[in-house]
């Protein structure tokens, strides 16, 4: 059942469905070294989604994440093939930096990229060095999205470093993946001032009492539904909401309402 | 459809861990009954926390005051060489007048060697008696000890997990196609696709659904087990039917 007090909870147990949309900005693609997955093809993907019901899902490749020369191709193949569902983020990585190209990919591609992904505990980087104000300078104008992998206390992408952009940039829109793991209701009291700054769920659901906590800090209409697929289920993150201390309405808006606001135009 | 939970936990902790706990026994029930879940493995973390014995007899009172039948213990076992605990001989008989279903190690809190020599004694009886033994890496065994243990008594029912915020099929498939009563605890296995890959390769009739309550939300493994792409045969085992049957083979005397 998973959660008496839950209408959509009732709802998807009975069905298997949940009787709404959902909007997914948090994902990857292909192979990973370190892991064995199931499936991990954009076919396999979009099959998934259409199982889970899941209406668009914004992704990086795991060949761009870890190819800093050859690897963002991948991405746009990908989207090419599946054009009503996938967008990508463009990866930025630190060492490797080439803004002229990269934000000419980005803009000449407006039906591949809704912007540029950061990983700064990855590249052992931090994200708020200067090197990537180009970066964020063309996002802020054009109003496409920063995801960043975030963690609670990281010297490179911690509440700090977010908080540091955010100051430059305050009209950015951050997507902060992972919420600060560990650390969500410090990260989000430091960055939430800034209006255009969201906290993504992937991870969140190996921790009871962590999602509840980011919605009372937050805000239910600030949270983002995220999943790392192909990493974890969609279920697993679905599963977490619906059973979580936090009301329907908050679900609605963690599963679709804010995607869809943010992604009108785009895939809505 | 029933559904039992292999991998269930209360009891009050002074270090902040789990994140939010389940402090007592009526707590755990009360969410059970908010989840649809009727039963299932439960162990007290005071075994680890207070006393192997102090923790033991607490989770037997509460099972008797319940009186619940799909409510099964696990207790903590210790090699037998200190005595402090039942002899590995009588556990059989005690196991059945506590409704007590499994054991568990815990080396890393109990502070023994994972040897062959501590073992043999404990491990033998289980062999001997099909009780099941939960050998989880969130339990302080590592993956390591945990494939030696197998490698040392094959034949043992065992209810496997590793707890890794990862994917880790690369650690547990070998383990679920070498040895024939090695069970997968499904409480950390969150991959995509996960359940269907294991079921298509070895079965569903090795899979345990699990949530890791209170470390983890119930509604997690719910939802994958609920939706996952298997027939409804095999959902049913995995939810419930695998984990009684193997509660029932053991030979309690």
């Amino acid at each position: 059942m998973i959660n008496r007090s839950s209408e959509l909870a009732q709802a998807f147990w009975e069905t298997g469905r949940l009787p709404c949309d959902i909007r997914d900005f948090h994902a990857h693609m292909d192979e990973h070294p370190s892991i064995y997955f199931p499936f991990s093809s954009a076919d396999e993907m979009v099959a998934d989604m259409d199982r889970n019901g899941v209406k668009s899902l914004l992704f990086c490749g795991h060949f761009a994440l870890d190819d800093p020369l050859f690897g963002e191709k991948y991405n746009i193949e990908a989207v090419r093939k599946h054009p009503t569902r996938l967008r990508a983020y463009h990866i930025i990585h630190s060492r490797h930096l080439d803004p002229d190209r990269e934000i000419a990919e980005v803009d000449g591609n407006p039906d591949i990229y809704v912007g540029f992904k950061l990983l700064g505990d990855y590249n052992n980087f931090p994200v708020d060095d200067p090197c990537h104000d180009r970066y964020y300078d063309y996002l802020q104008q054009t109003g496409k999205f920063l995801l960043l992998h975030t963690w609670g206390g990281s010297p490179n992408n911690g509440s700090r470093q977010v908080a540091n952009i955010a100051k430059r940039f305050p009209k950015l829109t951050v997507f902060c993946g992972h919420s600060f793991f560990g650390r969500s209701v410090e990260g989000i009291a430091e960055t939430k001032q800034y209006e255009n700054i969201y906290y993504e769920l992937t991870a969140i659901p190996i921790v009871r009492g962590f999602l509840e906590d980011i919605v009372n800090a937050a805000g239910s209409e600030r949270v983002l539904f995220g999943t790392d697929l192909p990493w974890f289920s969609t279920m697993h993150g679905v599963g977490m909401i619906l059973g979580a201390d936090i009301t329907d309405e908050d679900r609605r808006n963690i599963f679709y309402r804010n995607g869809e606001r943010l992604l009108k135009g785009i895939l809505c | 459809m029933r559904i039992l939970d292999c991998h269930l936990n209360f009891g009050a902790t002074n270090n902040g861990e789990p994140y939010r706990n389940c402090d007592t026994f009526e707590e755990l029930l009360a969410e059970l009954d908010r989840s649809g879940i009727e039963g299932g493995l439960i162990r007290c973390g005071y075994s680890n926390t207070v006393g192997v014995n102090y923790g033991n007899r607490f989770l037997a009172e509460k099972l008797a005051e319940t009186g619940k039948e799909n409510l099964f213990g696990v207790w903590a076992a210790l090699p037998p060489f200190t005595n402090e605990t039942p002899k590995p001989e009588q556990l059989p008989g005690l196991m059945k007048e506590n409704r007590i279903g499994a054991l568990y190690l815990a080396p890393q809190a109990h502070r023994f060697v994972v040897d062959r020599l501590t073992l043999s004694g404990l491990l033998g009886v289980c062999c001997e008696a099909k009780i099941p033994v939960i050998l989880n890496t969130s339990c302080g065994v590592s993956m390591e000890q945990i494939y030696q243990i197998l490698s040392w008594f094959p034949g043992l029912t065992a209810v496997v997990g590793d707890k890794d915020a990862w994917p880790n099929a690369r650690k547990l498939y070998p383990l679920a196609y070498t040895y024939e009563r090695v069970y997968l605890d499904l409480s950390y296995v969150m991959d995509a696709g996960g359940i269907e890959d294991m079921t298509g390769r070895f079965g569903a009739g090795k899979l345990l659904f699990g949530t890791a309550f209170p470390e983890r939300y119930t509604g997690s493994m719910l939802a994958v087990t609920r939706t996952a792409a298997i027939s409804d045969a095999d959902r049913e085992m995995i939810f419930g039917k695998n984990l009684e049957r193997l509660i029932g083979e053991a030979e309690l005397v």
